[in-house]
């Protein structure tokens, strides 16, 4: 064997060690970094300053230097929520242990309520809605009655949220909702037992005085297509002079939700486009052969609490023509989030992928560094606050001044 | 025909084995060098990602728990993320934020390099210092826990029982502030017609909320503040954010409406920015010596003063610490001034002076609401020495540390405050309690 030989064996072994050594780089499209090569010939990485000693050091120096006591733990789950929010997008976010608890329950639907829909009050929340087949429903819980307390304390001033998760809980444990109601003099309290809700996503009406039908889509999930499809036949039925989709409040869900219900619109075209990392695109279509007729006007009522697929559905209507979107700017939420369990029982959520509607645009939130809106979201075609000196409800046309200029348009473009 | 008996394939064989093996062992050395001994499947995805983790109590370091993190941020996050001293900086904020102490403040570039010119005189903006006070009312109905989502101020304003606001603590004498006649105390309420985040206007809304459950006003009335508080929140500014406005720019104009205490209008001005200088420790009309802690102050300090001087501490801002050691060498003789003890019970500091001057003194001290920080602590340790004040002092005398980060950003932080006895011995901060 000649030296030549060697000489390859040696060259190719040198070669293939490094490039198993930088093998997880090349898997992530990255360059190794120079902290493991460094490591690796012994080169004292902390002199250098690099960003963990940084963060390291600003870590020692809060734990041995200031004044009051500090949790280590709360300090570094503190650190970890600063660096992820300096990438200035609001949907980056380390989730503390307890926060990314709940997070998992929310998203795995292993969480308990009482069967209402609740909307902001002065007193505390008012159930806009109550789903007939719920427990509070059961008890005697009635649509626009006020939950002023809940488990004997007072709610009011309280985020409805807030309101929310204090009655949410263990499935067959009791919560009592304290309730006014309007007539009724006294507040009576009531014992529920949480259940599991099946939430109807989409509730119907037909305004007889205005002749325009109203659809009220609360989220998307599975059925929601199905659902929008029935009520829809029964809106028909009346033979409509226009129909309001409601997404106010509509936090989003399912896009292929979304995607199933846009086809009834439109066939064939993009519905949103997805891109990710290293040039990672994916399209979504509608169906190329779901479409139905449309023999009056649509619009679409949204507002700063209609999110991601709402903000879709109601996006792709506008951009191919099919409706007249009315309301507030929407929320801004033009991303797709993975979630990543950390060791200790926290995770990451990190934006993977954004969206962009079929015109290219891309509406999702501006905030500044303290969170505080600055821009994004769908503009409406028409402009309308909701009037909250009207006590409004939404979905009665008596008192909801945004569904009245929805109604507005409508009657306008039937003429 | 068998290939397997001739040299040039046993020799191809072992090329290739060898060859194999340095791929395999370069990127098992990488894995140790990356998450110590964790094997290979796991390591892949980083040592901090739960489906890594084999033995619970194996927690990473601070330091890797922050490279990790890094690491699955740029590996996973929609955009590139090119800046890694930006994350750590980003990090820094955090902690120090969550620290919620007015006394603790992260600041960035160019925030920190006017933190350090104010130091030297050299100021720009209006030509004030405005300082985080904890002042005003209280929320009583705080909510008590964040749940991670988006920090929006409204939330924050919520969840905490006070928002520190803006004092002004320090006029510019000839600065656009000065000659408009901002005074020292007022407190800001709004920069450009952005409202600055108070929890007193909530505190009011709250009552309101109460008061029409109680029938005392109608929903109109309840409606008309909802509507207020959300227009005021729709473009609110935090505290340190509408500091910003205040006191950086050379060139330009700030609307500032201001509460002065014990006038009931607010007081609405527009100001020109500018770059102001500010004196140093100097002799003022009435024969008093104006003290600004600063590194020339102990040197023009010393023709300045007899045994009789009145010293006056107004208006001379926050001042810095390392300036107090040869000030007081310079106005007390030999002897124990005071001490800085950590809210922990640490005594972090002495101040001593081991060699000043001779003979007694018996000086008076000028201080109002405008006496802060290390000029707080000087007059602490004056008043120590037998000096009398004249006026009062409110603002604790509170010793603060500065960082500065390699990026040029920095912060403060609160080591403690002065106290007349040391604390009895040192607390080990294992034995702290949250």
């Amino acid at each position: 064997m000649s030296a030549k030989v060697f000489l390859t064996i040696g060259v190719s072994a040198l070669i293939a060690g490094a490039m198993g050594f930088g093998w997880r780089d090349l898997q992530n499209r990255q360059a190794p970094d120079s902290r493991a090569v460094g490591k690796l010939f012994g080169v004292r990485t902390t002199t250098g300053m690099t960003p963990e000693k940084v963060f390291q050091n600003s870590y020692n120096q809060i734990r041995e230097r200031y004044s009051g006591a500090v949790k280590p733990e709360d300090l570094r789950f503190a650190g970890m929520q600063g660096m992820m929010s300096s990438l200035g997008d609001p949907h980056t976010l380390f989730l503390p242990p307890r926060a990314a608890q709940a997070f998992s329950e929310e998203t795995s639907g292993n969480f308990y309520g009482v069967g209402a829909r609740l909307s902001e009050d002065p007193l505390g929340a008012r159930a806009v809605s109550v789903f007939e087949d719920g427990p509070a429903y059961a008890s005697g819980i009635r649509a626009n009655d006020v939950i002023i307390e809940v488990d004997g304390k007072k709610v009011g001033g309280l985020p409805t949220d807030a309101i929310v998760t204090r009655i949410k809980g263990k499935e067959g444990t009791p919560v009592r909702l304290t309730i006014m109601r309007t007539g009724v003099p006294q507040p009576k309290t009531y014992t529920i037992r949480r259940a599991r809700i099946v939430t109807p996503s989409v509730e119907g009406k037909f305004f007889e005085d205005s002749k325009v039908g109203y659809l009220m889509v609360t989220h998307f999930s599975e059925p929601t297509a199905m659902q929008f499809d029935r009520e829809l036949a029964k809106i028909d039925r009346r033979t409509p002079k226009g129909l309001v989709i409601d997404l106010r409040s509509n936090p989003g869900g399912l896009l292929d939700a979304a995607a199933d219900m846009l086809s009834r619109f439109v066939a064939n075209k993009v519905v949103v486009t997805m891109k990710g990392r290293g040039g990672f695109e994916e399209v979504v279509r509608t169906s190329p052969n779901a479409t139905r007729d449309w023999p009056y006007p649509v619009v679409v009522l949204i507002d700063e609490n209609s999110a991601s697929a709402s903000e879709i559905f109601a996006g792709v209507l506008r951009d191919y023509n099919k409706a007249t979107l009315v309301g507030t700017h929407s929320y801004g939420k033009s991303s797709v989030q993975n979630v990543f369990p950390l060791v200790d029982r926290s995770s990451a959520k990190v934006t993977i992928a954004k969206y962009f509607l079929p015109n290219g645009e891309d509406i999702g939130r501006k905030v500044d560094a303290d969170g505080a809106y600055l821009d994004g979201g769908l503009k409406p075609n028409v402009k309308v606050e909701l009037d909250l000196n009207k006590e409004p409800e939404f979905g009665n046309p008596k008192s909801d001044n945004q569904l009245q200029k929805a109604i507005e348009v409508l009657l306008s473009k039937a003429d | 025909m068998n290939s397997m008996n001739s040299p040039r394939a046993t020799t191809g064989l072992i090329g290739l084995v060898v060859v194999l093996f340095s791929a395999v062992g370069g990127a098992a050395l990488r894995d140790r060098i990356d998450g110590g001994a964790i094997e290979a499947s796991a390591a892949e995805r980083g040592p901090l990602l739960a489906s890594a983790s084999k033995s619970a109590g194996a927690e990473p370091s601070v330091g890797d728990y922050f490279y990790q993190l890094s690491r699955l941020l740029k590996r996973e996050y929609v955009e590139p993320i090119t800046d890694d001293q930006k994350l750590a900086t980003g990090g820094v904020r955090g902690m120090i934020a969550s620290l919620a102490d007015p006394y603790s403040q992260y600041y960035d570039k160019a925030q920190f390099a006017n933190f350090l010119d104010n130091r030297t005189g050299k100021f720009q903006g209006i030509g004030v210092e405005v300082n985080l006070v904890m002042t005003g009312p209280v929320n009583a109905n705080p909510v008590e826990e964040s749940d991670g989502e988006d920090m929006d101020p409204e939330a924050e304003l919520v969840r905490r029982r006070q928002v520190p606001r803006l004092m002004i603590t320090r006029v510019i004498p000839n600065s656009a502030a000065a000659k408009a006649g901002v005074k020292l105390g007022d407190l800001v309420y709004s920069v450009d017609g952005q409202w600055v985040v108070n929890t007193g206007d909530l505190v009011k809304f709250q009552q309101a909320q109460r008061d029409f459950r109680a029938k005392k006003i109608t929903i109109q009335q309840l409606n008309e503040m909802r509507n207020d508080m959300r227009d005021k929140m729709e473009k609110a500014l935090m505290p340190l954010r509408a500091k910003e406005r205040i006191v950086t720019g050379k060139t330009g104009t700030v609307k500032l409406t201001l509460n002065r205490p014990n006038v009931a209008k607010p007081i609405a001005l527009n100001l020109a920015k500018g770059t102001w200088q500010a004196e140093g420790t100097r002799k003022l009309a009435d024969g008093s010596v104006a003290v600004v802690l600063d590194g020339t102050a102990a040197a023009s300090l010393k023709p300045l003063v007899s045994a009789r001087t009145t010293l006056d501490l107004r208006n001379v801002g926050d001042g810095n610490p390392s300036a107090i050691p040869a000030v007081l060498a310079t106005l007390l003789p030999k002897g124990t001034y005071g001490h800085i003890v950590s809210q922990r019970g640490n005594t972090e500091m002495t101040l001593e002076v081991k060699a000043g001057r001779p003979a007694k003194a018996n000086y008076i001290v000028r201080v109002d609401s405008s006496t802060r920080g290390a000029t707080a602590i000087l007059a602490k340790c004056l008043q120590a020495a037998g000096a009398k004040l004249e006026g009062t002092l409110s603002a604790p005398a509170i010793m603060q540390e500065v960082v500065e980060l390699p990026d040029q950003t920095g912060f403060t932080l609160n080591v403690g405050e002065w106290k007349p006895k040391a604390a009895n011995g040192k607390v080990a901060m294992a034995e702290v309690k949250s």
